[in-house]
């Protein structure tokens, strides 16, 4: 086994060819620090607290279609490793029992800004491969009074990222005594996000609330932490058959506008749901890990508003 | 021999150890003098310290004694869960008598699939929580639902330190009148539902708990419909035997059965020779 | 020279250049795949069939309500699991070979002949034609039940599953078959078994087909439970007049040579707007 590692330290130094090969093997030492790495090639400052051994790098696969530039990144690590050892080419069987550090257990979310009022909905089946792990599992969390999050990709990974901002959450309002707004919010998960820039929450955001002024807002995320207000965003597996139907129904103007228009859409509170449920029925007919039942957060002066709508169990 | 306290803190998250309390640590950020650490703010958390103390890191890098699936359901009067007793070393039947259902405190069960050493430390870690309760003396004891948070938190973080335990848990509990049900898998994936079932069991048994169970069923319908379960486990997933134990967390407590065997058929007329009427083919 | 002949079967030729492309990372084109549930089962008179009507493509449906129970023989159906195409063409081949022979000998199609050529078929090709089947009939010597392997290996059982709902359909077999079973007791386990699948496997949904055969001959019972109807249905969307400006009128009288001089007999002109237009 150490023999195996070491050989696949040497692999990894001659990749970064940009650093001394000793500094990648640090002692025989199965970890390599890439920081020396990122440091050499400029594109990092301060401090990271993550050290990836080389064995991190091996295991983390690039999901199909998966939006992450880190992962597309490691990715090409990944391939570039196999180009020049060769993944079994060391001898003797392989012992390696494989695991991934991510799941993904699928999902669809739509947001929706209106001039007063933000619609935020998702799906409850969470699934692993082919099989519904469970249909009833909430993917949107309540951030504060104005402002919930919902994330599709990997439970484990949302479920400890909405910890995170409901706990800093509570500790801004008691140090300031107020609730954070929607636009600090969004700010932060940003921060949340990017702070794992090189061990990525896989998860797929949108934080949809009302802003200090009462208008609808809809922040929508990559998984490493860019961001952007929208009138409205879908994220998730089913984001491909909603996406269109958004566009084409919703008729927010363009974001390419100098200088920018309000993004939230003229259509009234009850058009905006009705269209959401229609998006949800249309991706479960077509989008296997969308089903199940949709929850449907409605965010305007009045507080907060839950309701369901069935979808098929298929 | 006294086994060594896992340290936790209280204030930082499970399993995770505060910059003092770990010297070995320090040592080597001094040894490596590396100019990356940061020098000022302190030293990182270190999470699972005592892991890796004397020479370089160990990962778990493969399961050795494992158990298969285990399934739960919720009932009328609170949780069923129910496992085989066998320990698989790889796909050899090693250990024929091993328990993986535990109680965690009067009102709490923990069921383990996949790796049995590392179920033994996290019982461990549970040990310890429950003794400190004890200690306490004030009456307030760890429910289900912090005991599942709590695991969901120790295997999310191991997963961050790519050093998984190799396991996938059943918790189930009963608590002020209600019961609970919830899995945590080795990445830290975890979800609470009327019915679980780990491992094979996710893909044999649960078609039937979908079909049958509800909430409200009685004891002897959920024992039938777990023994049903276990009967498709048992044919058809080859690292199982029968032998078997059914454990229940009523509003009295938890009860593990001892283990017992299920009826099988194995008779039918269409096995005996199958290819009879097949003359001519191979 | 010798000019080589045409002997059928699959062509080879771009093998080479394919794996290279692959090599360098070209990703070939996708293929249908009936994520499936399949099943059948014995009962007292003959055989029950099932299978779902979903076939996927990726993480997409691709096709709703497909057909999955194929002909091979007015005696011998049978279920495909796998690569569309490949459970296709095979049924397809089988079927048609079988009418040769039946022409030929005069004779009844046998349920072991279908399972002998399918096996030697897909043997050949070493499981690259991903083809998974249930094969069921009732020839003269009875009801007879198979399961076809992509490698080409064969089960003959009282009970199969196949496809990547066989797990949960297998777990209802296992948990609910019994021996000499009537008809209808037959068609509620096989439909049981198929639901398991479409409601416990992603890549199996839709409906439920049967197909019975037995003594009397077939009943083949296409979407004999409709269980996902869509939950929800918006009133339609509405385009007014307008909803795509009209920039320019141009109109170009056609060329036409079978018909001189058309375009002297045909007038131009705008039409009434219309109120509007409505896609349901």
């Amino acid at each position: 086994m150490r023999a195996r590692a070491k050989r696949r330290s040497n692999t990894l130094s001659t990749l970064f060819s940009s650093i001394p090969r000793s500094r990648c093997t640090t002692s025989g030492k199965t970890s390599v620090d890439i920081r020396s790495h990122h440091r050499s090639r400029r594109c990092f400052s301060g401090i990271l607290i993550l050290t990836l051994s080389y064995n991190v790098y091996w295991q983390i696969r690039p999901r199909e279609g998966s939006q992450s530039r880190c992962y597309q990144k490691l990715n090409n690590l990944d391939r570039k490793m196999m180009l020049s050892a060769g993944p079994q080419q060391h001898g003797g069987p392989t012992q390696h029992a494989s695991w991934s550090p991510y799941d993904n257990n699928g999902g669809t979310c739509v947001a929706v800004a209106g001039k007063d009022y933000c619609v935020i909905a998702a799906d409850t089946r969470m699934s692993t491969g082919f099989n519904i792990l469970t249909r009833d599992q909430t993917k949107v969390c309540k951030l504060t009074d104005k402002c919930l999050i919902a994330s599709a990709g990997f439970r484990a990974d949302a479920i400890t990222l909405h910890k995170t901002l409901q706990t800093r959450g509570i500790m801004y309002k008691h140090s300031h005594n107020k609730s954070m707004s929607c636009v600090a919010m969004a700010q932060m998960l940003s921060n949340t996000l990017y702070m794992k820039r090189f061990f990525p929450y896989y998860a797929f955001n949108l934080l949809g609330g009302i802003d200090n002024e009462g208008k609808g807002a809809v922040y929508t995320y990559d998984a490493i932490g860019s961001y952007e207000r929208t009138g409205y965003s879908c994220q998730g597996s089913g984001q491909a058959l909603i996406m269109p139907i958004l566009d084409n129904q919703l008729k927010a103007v363009s974001p390419l506008l100098v200088p920018p228009q309000d993004g939230a859409t003229p259509l009234t509170q009850e058009q905006a749901v009705d269209l959401v449920k229609d998006c949800f029925a249309t991706a479960g007919e077509r989008d296997i890990y969308t089903g199940d039942e949709v929850e449907i957060y409605v965010i305007n002066a009045s507080g907060v508003h839950k309701q369901t709508q069935e979808l098929k169990l298929d | 021999m006294i086994p060594a306290p896992q340290k936790h803190s209280y204030a930082l998250g499970p399993g995770v150890v505060a910059p003092a309390m770990h010297p070995e640590y320090g040592r080597a950020i001094q040894e490596l003098n590396n100019v990356n650490y940061p020098k000022a703010g302190g030293q990182p958390f270190v999470v699972d310290a005592g892991h890796g103390v004397g020479g370089p890191h160990q990962h778990t890098q493969y399961p050795y004694v494992t158990g298969t699936s285990v399934l739960a359901l919720k009932y009328k009067d609170g949780i069923m869960v129910a496992c085989d007793t066998l320990g698989s070393y790889g796909s050899t039947k090693r250990y024929k008598s091993m328990e993986r259902m535990k109680p965690v405190g009067k009102f709490t069960l923990i069921g383990a699939s996949g790796e049995y050493s590392d179920f033994h430390y996290i019982m461990k870690l549970l040990d310890e929580l429950t003794t400190d309760d004890y200690c306490h003396d004030d009456g307030q004891n760890l429910t289900p639902t912090e005991i599942y948070n709590y695991l969901t938190r120790v295997m999310y973080n191991r997963r961050n330190k790519f050093d998984p335990l190799w396991n996938s848990l059943v918790v189930g509990g009963f608590h002020n009148g209600e019961s609970f049900l919830g899995t945590v898998g080795m990445v830290g994936t975890c979800y609470t539902d009327s019915h679980v079932a780990t491992g094979f069991g996710a893909h044999l048994a649960r078609p039937l708990f979908r079909e049958k169970q509800y909430d409200d069923m009685s004891e002897d319908e959920a024992r039938a419909l777990l023994e049903d379960g276990l009967r498709v486990c048992y044919y058809r997933d080859k690292n199982s035997i029968n032998k078997f134990q059914i454990a229940k967390v009523t509003a009295e407590g938890s009860t593990i059965s001892e283990p017992y065997a299920l009826i099988t058929e194995w008779g039918y007329e269409a096995f005996v020779n199958p290819a009879a009427a097949a003359v001519g083919t191979w | 020279m010798v000019i080589p002949t045409e002997d059928g079967g699959f062509n080879f030729d771009l093998c080479k250049r394919n794996a290279f492309l692959g090599q360098q990372g070209v990703k070939g084109p996708s293929v249908l795949k009936t994520g499936t549930t399949i099943a059948g089962v014995i009962y007292k008179d003959g055989i029950v069939l099932g299978a779902d009507t979903r076939s996927t493509n990726g993480d997409t449906v691709a096709d709703k309500n497909c057909e999955k129970i194929h002909y091979i023989a007015p005696n011998i159906w049978c279920c495909g699991a796998g690569t569309a195409a490949d459970t296709e063409a095979v049924t397809g081949m089988v079927s048609s070979a079988m009418e040769l022979h039946r022409l030929a000998t005069n004779r009844s199609s046998r349920v072991i002949t279908a399972m002998t050529m399918l096996k030697q078929h897909l043997f050949k090709y070493q499981g690259h034609v991903s083809a998974a089947l249930v094969l069921g009939g009732y020839d003269h010597s009875g009801p007879h039940l198979h399961s076809v392997y992509p490698h080409g290996s064969t089960d003959t059982l009282p009970f199969v599953t196949m496809g990547s709902g066989s797990l949960a359909a297998m777990a209802v077999f296992e948990s609910g078959y019994k021996e000499n079973m009537e008809l209808e007791d037959a068609k509620i386990l096989v439909a049981r078994a198929i639901e398991a699948g479409i409601f416990n496997d992603l890549g199996s949904g839709s409906n439920v087909d049967l197909c019975i055969i037995n003594k009397d001959g077939k009943d083949y019972l296409r979407n004999w439970k409709c269980p996902n109807e869509r939950t929800y249905r918006h009133a339609g969307f509405t385009f007014p007049p307008g909803t795509t400006p009209l920039i320019k009128k141009n109109m170009n009288t056609a060329y036409c040579t079978s018909l001189p001089g058309l375009s002297a007999l045909v007038e131009v002109s705008d039409g009434p707007e219309p109120e509007s237009m409505e896609l349901a």
